[in-house]
């Protein structure tokens, strides 16, 4: 049950989460809830006036159909097939306005897909392990375990070499503020 | 000590000699400066209190967390600029990447010559950043807590011949679990939260968190305190109303908020300065795919610099974030985003900071916060489009088979040859995305006031007792991350109020 959404922008994002969600044949987990909660948790932390303006951009993608897709069925009714070719026209528009608006759109709903444990896994971004594999010292300890064992190797040998790169002075080609002066 | 928004329970009304607004960057250096000297210090901060037992890697519940306005901030112009800032105790730098440096020596000859800060020389401010060097512990990263991708974009870039520099970074035994935009669960980032913030609470600071300032108070052209609110965390609204007088007001709010608050509090502002000058190094960024599995996630990122081209304006580093955050930059939707994002651990994404060359503003909305605007100009579009061009090539070095590009219309490159596509496509200013997280110049310090809002120790010029501390005060781009010099800065005012304790704490 969402908090920050009225019934109106409940439904509307229920059918951009339904439009916009990531899937394909064989991968199509379960997550909308996970991403309408996602959604609502973020509009409640908008400042005031984007709490506005943000339900009322999407009902300009609610019922701009009417001037976008010459169809007078509003966007949260309209079929999955239609709703994409309509989503689709909105990314691929010429006017800068409507191409910043659906980005928004996006991110509130996708947001929590990439988040979800079952896509996660499926991407393979499987930061736990990686996690536990790292943190084995305490805070005071030097790292014990490589995060990739080719790369430290690879640095200790530039190291060694002299090639591994600066570490002092200021950035760019300059060296250190005084020594060279001094 | 530090007081939460639930542990308030009436309306608040407080004493102190030095009021502090704001615990980011310059709020935290400038409240440990003055409270180990014996000063009696109060911190105001906007956002809540976490520590890094609160910090997870789940962008869903993070952002809503740390950043303001849930992240969703945008820089308007055309291309209109994603930019993030924190919310939270330690500011920005709870999430920030952790880089460090010092101001090119030429930036401060320009600070010299244009704005008359001739005191602020680099031996002037050696002591200062040593100061700040040691409290957060700038280090280079160990090899153990470097990924693969570090390793491919350091050759890449040995082989073609651009400089590259190792970052430093306010570390401390990094293993490299690449989540310091998330908070760091383990405190290796020594962020402010975790540096500053506790070396003020030890020496008698009292913090307020979820306590955001309305107003700041005058008489008779002095800065007398401030109203506020303690708000509810979860709905950002009002809960108790919040009076500090104080004898010293100093502002650290960042250079977004700090002239909306500035202009509400109708003070400052007499040379019309306060919200112009605003700048904020726009970014790109671009994804290399490759053939082989890389997991650029597992390990520390912005570990290394390209300061090759530093000198024209642009500077290159890998950047690590969450599948989340890449998706949305990536094109379409379904079918095509879970096909793309399949590619994951083949990914690695390198980012472009772009060094200003014109002024944006800040402005106050009429009911209160601040709406920036900034126009990228011609300069600006051609270093975004050479940044572009020159990470593509380094990541074909590297070895990608296909790199994609922030552009609305032409979304990819498939091999080197590719790479003249990115001049010669037609690619307009509106159709690139950016994004920042860097803001200056919006409080600028001048010798001459009718071209400031502060002067060279961040004092405000035409209202007394009242200090302007943030990034906002930094009069141009720096062309590198600026946290270090925004603390080195900020303790350097600390210590001239102590010096002068007799004009601005009687
Ligand atoms: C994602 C990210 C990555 C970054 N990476 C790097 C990096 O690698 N290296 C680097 O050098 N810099 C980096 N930066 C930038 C750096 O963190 C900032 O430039 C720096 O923290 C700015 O310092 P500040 O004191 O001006 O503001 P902040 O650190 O942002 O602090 C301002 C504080 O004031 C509070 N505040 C604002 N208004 C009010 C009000 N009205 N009442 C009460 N409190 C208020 C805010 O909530 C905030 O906590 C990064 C920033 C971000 C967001």
């Amino acid at each position: 049950m969402s908090q920050n959404l009225s019934r109106g922008t409940e439904r509307i994002i229920k059918a951009l989460i339904e439009t916009l969600k990531p899937r394909k044949p064989g991968f199509d987990p379960a997550a909308e809830e996970f991403m309408l909660q996602v959604a609502d948790d973020f509009l409640g932390a908008l400042p005031s006036h984007m709490k506005i303006l943000f339900p009322l951009g999407l009902r300009l993608l609610e019922y701009g159909t009417l001037i976008f897709a010459f169809s007078p069925i509003p966007f949260s009714r309209m079929s999955l097939s239609k709703r994409e070719q309509y989503i689709k026209g909105w990314m691929d528009s010429k006017i800068p306005l409507r191409r910043d608006l659906i980005k928004g759109m996006k991110a509130i709903a996708l947001t929590g897909y990439y988040a979800f444990p079952e896509v996660m896994n499926h991407i393979g971004y499987n930061l736990e392990e990686h996690l536990k594999r790292i943190n084995v010292v305490d805070l005071n300890t030097p790292p014990a375990v490589a995060c990739d064992a080719e790369a430290a190797k690879y640095f200790r040998e530039m190291d060694k070499l002299g090639k591994w790169g600066i570490v002092d002075g200021l950035p760019g080609k300059a060296k250190k503020y005084f020594e060279e002066r001094e | 000590m530090i007081i939460t928004g639930d542990q308030v329970s009436k309306d608040l009304e407080e004493k102190c000699q030095v009021l502090i607004i704001g615990s980011g960057a310059a709020g935290g250096a400038i409240g440990a400066e003055l409270s180990e000297a014996g000063v009696d210090v109060i911190i105001l901060e906007e956002g809540g209190h976490y520590t890094s037992k609160d910090f997870v890697p789940d962008p869903s519940k993070m952002i809503p967390m740390l950043y303001r306005d849930a992240g969703t901030s945008v820089i308007m112009g055309s291309p209109s600029i994603i930019f993030s800032e924190g919310c939270c105790v330690g500011g920005s730098t709870v999430i920030n990447g952790g880089m460090c440096w010092r101001v090119p020596e030429k930036i401060l000859k320009r600070w010299n010559l244009e704005f008359g800060l001739s005191d602020i020389t680099p031996k002037e401010l050696e002591p200062y950043y040593r100061k700040v060097e040691k409290i957060i512990n700038v280090a280079p990263q160990s090899p153990e807590s470097l990924s693969k991708a570090e390793m491919m974009f350091h050759r890449a870039t040995t082989k073609l011949g651009y400089l590259i520099r190792r970052n430093q970074r306010n570390q401390l035994n990094c293993t490299g679990e690449g989540l310091c935009v998330f908070g760091c669960p383990t405190d290796r980032k020594r962020s402010v939260l975790v540096t500053y913030v506790p070396k003020a609470m030890q020496a008698g600071a009292r913090l307020y968190a979820d306590c955001r300032v309305t107003k700041i108070t005058s008489e008779h052209g002095r800065a007398t305190g401030i109203e506020g609110q303690i708000i509810d965390r979860k709905t950002k609204k009002k809960k108790h109303k919040v009076r500090i007088k104080a004898q010293l007001v100093i502002v650290a709010c960042g250079a977004i908020q700090t002239p909306a608050l500035l202009l509400g509090s109708k003070l400052g502002n007499s040379s019309k300065q306060v919200g112009k000058n605003f700048l904020c190094h726009p970014n790109v960024k671009i994804v290399g795919i490759f053939d082989q599995q890389i997991n650029y996630w597992a390990g520390v990122h912005q570990a290394h610099q390209v300061h090759e081209f530093l000198e024209e304006g642009m500077l290159f580093a890998l950047g690590g974030v969450h599948p989340s955050l890449v998706s949305l930059s990536l094109p379409g939707f379904g079918r095509q985003s879970i096909e793309l994002m399949e590619l994951w651990n083949h990914m690695v994404v390198a980012g472009a900071l772009i060094d200003d060359t014109t002024y944006g503003k800040v402005i106050r909305l009429p009911w209160g916060p601040p709406l920036a605007l900034y126009q990228i100009d011609d300069i600006e579009y051609e270093r975004m489009l050479r940044a572009i061009a020159l990470m593509s090539e380094i990541m074909f070095t590297a070895g990608a088979r296909k790199v994609l590009l922030p552009f609305f219309h032409l979304q990819e490159l498939n091999g080197m040859d590719d790479i003249k596509k990115v001049f010669s496509s037609g690619i307009k200013k509106a159709e690139i995305e950016t994004l920042t997280v860097h803001a200056f110049g919006t409080t600028r310090m001048c010798a001459d006031p009718n071209r400031g809002v502060v002067n060279q120790w961040g004092e405000v010029n035409d209202c007394s007792k009242l200090f302007v501390v943030d990034g906002g005060t930094i009069p141009t781009s720096l062309g590198v991350n600026p946290q270090e010099t925004i603390m080195a800065l900020a303790t350097r005012s600390g210590v001239h109020i102590l010096e002068n304790k007799n004009k601005y704490l009687s």
